[in-house]
């Protein structure tokens, strides 16, 4: 599963930190996801594109 | 307050109780253990609410769930493995046939409460629930009837104490006429297990134990018969030998190397 996570952060000038504290998660779990190595809940993606406002579908894909 | 100052804070909290376990298990004063520990969980929890980041998230709980299975799966093979070994050792020492036991019924209480907390998580999704209800049930019915078997079977029944069957609670079965005699089945310089040793010290049978370093234990019985064992750590058998003492209301002679 690959994901915009960072672009779209970095596009709105936030930091893993901010993002983090507006979603409810700590730094390192943005840091795993923006890697790749951690997939979120249905609710994180949800939190998440929704501060970075997107959509989950725009915001996730799946390789196959 | 930062998550890595509570972190810090958390950590001097557990050496600060670690002190105190060790200075409780010398002294056996454990008591100031308790209200150290209890201390130490509410000034962490209160705490806990001054710190702004976020603690824990979704992920570290992942990672703990499956930590949580790995190390219960690793206990319990392990420990399984460890009781059987022991238990097969038994006739070597009593305490193999103990620790055996006591690894056995972790093992088992681990697995238990396992089942129990997964059972209660999981309620509700799965299809084969009330099944899982039976089993849980039926599990912990097993469990109540083997502890109370363990607890209570011994309750209505005749002990024998000071060479002389002393009636406990009601027992259906009349007196028995043997086997409470002073040394009874003992001979001299007979090496006897720990645990019998235990029950010697525990009935008023002893007036003179000497230990070595090397954990050997000569128990000498009120009708001067002489026993060996082997004391678990030093000093056990003079601990006991006190403790009987203050039971007992007798004088037993304590030597040491």
């Amino acid at each position: 599963m690959q994901n915009l996570i960072k672009e779209l952060r970095q596009k709105q000038s936030l930091t893993q930190e901010e993002l983090a504290k507006k979603v409810g998660v700590r730094r390192e779990t943005i840091v795993f996801l923006e890697q790749g190595k951690y997939n979120p809940s249905l609710k994180l993606a949800h939190d998440i594109a929704a501060v970075l406002k997107v959509s989950i579908d725009k915001l996730f894909s799946f390789d196959d | 307050m930062t998550y890595k100052r509570f972190y810090f804070v958390k950590l001097l909290a557990a050496m600060v109780v670690g002190i105190f376990a060790g200075h409780a298990a010398i002294t056996e004063n454990y008591l100031l253990l308790a209200v150290v520990v209890v201390l130490a969980a509410t000034f962490l929890a209160t705490l806990r609410y001054r710190v702004t980041e976020v603690l824990a998230d979704e992920r570290d709980y992942g990672i703990a769930g499956k930590a949580a299975r790995i190390t219960v799966f690793v206990f319990a093979a392990v420990t399984t493995l460890a009781a059987f070994s022991l238990l097969a050792l038994r006739d070597y020492g009593a305490e193999f046939e103990l620790v055996g036991f006591v690894l056995a019924y972790a093992a088992c209480g681990l697995l238990f409460i396992y089942r129990i907390i997964y059972s209660y998580l999981e309620r509700g999704t799965t299809p084969q629930k009330k099944l899982s209800y039976v089993v849980v049930a039926l599990m912990l019915a097993a469990v109540l009837a083997i502890a109370g078997v363990r607890l209570f079977s011994g309750e209505d029944s005749w002990l024998c104490q000071n060479g002389q069957w002393i009636k406990h609670g009601n027992p259906s079965a009349p007196m028995p006429e043997t086997g409470c005699e002073p040394s009874a089945g003992y001979v001299d310089d007979q090496t006897i297990s720990w645990f019998e040793a235990e029950q010697l010290l525990a009935d008023c049978r002893i007036k003179q134990v000497g230990q070595t370093h090397a954990l050997a234990v000569t128990l000498t019985l009120d009708d001067g018969i002489r026993l060996q064992t082997t004391e678990p750590v030093i000093d056990y058998v003079l601990r006991l030998a006190s403790e009987a003492q203050q039971k007992c209301g007798s004088q037993i002679i304590m030597a040491t190397e």
